[in-house]
């Protein structure tokens, strides 16, 4: 495609579409972008084969281990650390600026550094637990992140916190993992730099989509003994997101592009139509609350943090676009709170609250994407409204033929809206 | 300058990454050198077990302690276990604390598995030193072994651990004072 473009510059030159200025720098952006886009490449390469050749050491030393006497062992389990941190000196004097060697050499300091221990445990039967393990082999390579500037170490370090505290959290008897929380702060200010500097890059996105994913994961292991308040929570942190997703940052980002208002919309969504269910809200009226104990509860203290940070964040919002302009989703969190205090006590008012909430927040897609000229926002809208409807179509306290009358109409709504929006794009280039 | 403190730093980091695992030989090697040794007769392994790549899972005799109070423990507590010699020399509970003992050197951490609160209140106890590391081809011909001798009354299997100020280390399994390791040879 570059080739061709390259090529065809010539051409357009000569016919006098372009003049020659203009075709030298549109020469030279895509000489440049290529050079990136191979710099990329061969970094991909260079992590792949530092964890392959890492993965290759350790098979064959493994083959041969039963032969060899105890310090032989403790000489092969040093050796991979020793040859990890001369790779990662050698970076720092010699090739600080390629992030190949950065991100090739702290990869395999990262595996090296786990490795080491792992195979001390063992030489000298030593115990201990997998998350003990996790926590320190985390700990030893966090600097790293900073001092070789490595994303992939970063990348890694949260995918390893996020399993430490799904060991503390949902193993038996399980407690709030407390210390997560300090090791992703210790991470933000990496992540901070990284958002400053490379906003675009994929990099940064992985991270988005990582942290995100670490969040839900790791919200429910703060739930101690009065799950059913996590619903909140949930509906906080999903609302953060989305408010998140606003930013002038990740705003002008094509859908998949912004993994913050993908899953902050999909998990509003799909918890709100759960919450829209008759035997959802009944057994949620069945069940004791011990709100006597609520203060000291670390569901409450989740879900304070997470409103306040959600209100912020509405404020912030409000100045970069105006309120009419926020998602509607996003107030899911003020919703819902209304709908659970008052919906354990009359369990209709819950159920109503999740289902108009849905129907609003689906209307004001449908109206905002026929404004804006939007597919997009139009069939967000009409997509709620279709899976409410799915939902209740399950609810058999509703009868088949209401059920049927609801699909045939959601249905001619999808292409009487979109024919709307087709046709007039048609009407406005001609 | 920044390079300079950049790889100064680095540098402290490579003394970390090493302090870790040299610290963990170097305790491992006090305990072996200057704790106490104890023989803890080993229960027969369930064969359903499921047998984890080159380890053998034990399982000891005296894992249980009668209690007075059961509301007082928890299941995955950390105890502190206060190890003797029964009549035949294998080693039996004296105590059991949620608190190290000052009198002794010769007691184990360790943690509650279950508090069994029938008439005959007991602690179940978990000890760290379950696990012995094998090669993945000597290890299960080891299971077998072991499992064996404990259907064999006449055959005696214990763990050999060293105790000391609550660290434990398995030295080695033995199945009628002969180790385990020169068995499968």
């Amino acid at each position: 495609m570059t080739k061709k473009i390259i090529n065809d510059l010539q051409e357009l030159h000569a016919a006098g579409i372009i003049n020659e200025e203009t075709a030298q720098k549109i020469h030279d952006y895509y000489n440049v972008n290529s050079t990136s886009s191979s710099n990329r490449l061969t970094l991909v390469f260079s992590i792949l084969g530092a964890t392959l050749i890492g993965s290759g050491i350790i098979l064959i030393v493994a083959h041969n281990w039963d032969n060899l006497g105890k310090s032989a062992h403790t000489v092969l389990a040093f050796l991979p650390l020793i040859i990890g941190q001369m790779l990662c000196g050698f970076t720092l004097l010699k090739r600080k600026e390629s992030i190949a060697w950065r991100e090739a050499s702290s990869t395999f300091l990262f595996f090296a550094v786990g490795t080491c221990i792992a195979l001390i445990s063992q030489i000298y039967n030593l115990g201990g637990d997998l998350s003990s393990f996790l926590l320190t082999w985390s700990l030893l390579c966090l600097p790293l992140v900073y001092l070789m500037r490595s994303s992939m170490v970063s990348l890694l370090y949260i995918a390893y916190i996020t399993w430490y505290a799904t060991l503390i959290g949902y193993d038996y008897p399980g407690h709030p993992p407390y210390l997560y929380i300090g090791l992703l702060l210790l991470l933000t200010p990496y992540i901070y730099q990284l958002f400053q500097t490379h906003a675009k890059s994929n990099f940064f996105n992985f991270h988005c989509w990582l942290i995100i994913g670490s969040l839900c994961v790791t919200l429910g292991t703060f739930s101690d003994g009065q799950g059913e308040l996590m619903w909140i929570a949930y509906i906080s942190l999903f609302s953060i997101f989305i408010l998140i997703s606003r930013f002038p940052q990740f705003a002008e980002r094509r859908i998949f592009g912004n993994p913050f208002l993908v899953i902050g919309v999909l998990g509003i969504v799909v918890s709100f139509l759960i919450n829209s269910s008759t035997d959802l809200w009944e057994y949620l009226s069945k069940e004791d609350y011990d709100f006597s104990s609520l203060f000291s509860s670390p569901e409450f203290w989740t879900n304070a943090v997470l409103i306040l940070l959600a209100i912020t964040l509405i404020i912030k919002n409000e100045t970069f676009h105006g309120l009419r302009k926020i998602h509607p989703l996003a107030f899911g969190f003020i919703v819902y709170s209304f709908a659970f205090f008052i919906g354990i006590l009359v369990p209709m008012v819950g159920i109503i609250l999740c289902n108009v909430f849905l129907l609003w927040a689906a209307i004001y897609y449908i109206n905002r994407g026929k404004e804006e000229d939007h597919l997009g926002l139009l069939n967000l809208g009409l997509v709620i409204i279709t899976a409410l409807i799915i939902v209740r179509f399950f609810d058999y306290d509703i009868s088949f033929v209401t059920r049927g009358i609801m699909f045939i109409l959601v249905g001619i709504g999808f292409f009487i809206a979109n024919h709307q929006i087709l046709k007039r794009r048609k009407e406005i280039q001609a | 300058m920044i390079k300079n403190i950049t790889f100064l730093l680095f540098i402290l980091l490579v003394f970390v990454q090493w302090y870790v695992p040299g610290s963990m030989i170097v305790k491992h090697e006090n305990v072996l050198k200057t704790g106490q040794a104890f023989k803890f007769k080993t229960q027969p392994i369930d064969p359903a077990d499921p047998f984890r790549g080159r380890y053998v899972t034990l399982q000891y005799e005296a894992d249980e302690f009668q209690i007075q109070n059961p509301q007082d423990w928890k299941r995955e507590e950390e105890i502190f276990v206060l190890i003797g010699e029964d009549g035949e020399g294998f080693a039996q509970i004296e105590k059991v604390s949620k608190t190290p003992f000052e009198e002794s050197p010769n007691y184990v951490k360790a943690s509650i598995n279950y508090v069994n609160t029938n008439s005959a209140p007991k602690l179940q106890i978990q000890y760290p030193f379950n696990v012995l590391y094998m090669g993945e081809f000597k290890a299960p011909k080891a299971e077998t072994l072991h499992r064996e001798s404990n259907r064999d009354s006449s055959q005696i299997a214990y763990g050999l651990v060293k105790v000391k100020n609550g660290a434990a280390i398995l030295e080695d399994v033995f199945i009628n004072d002969v180790s385990i390791s020169e068995l499968v040879e």
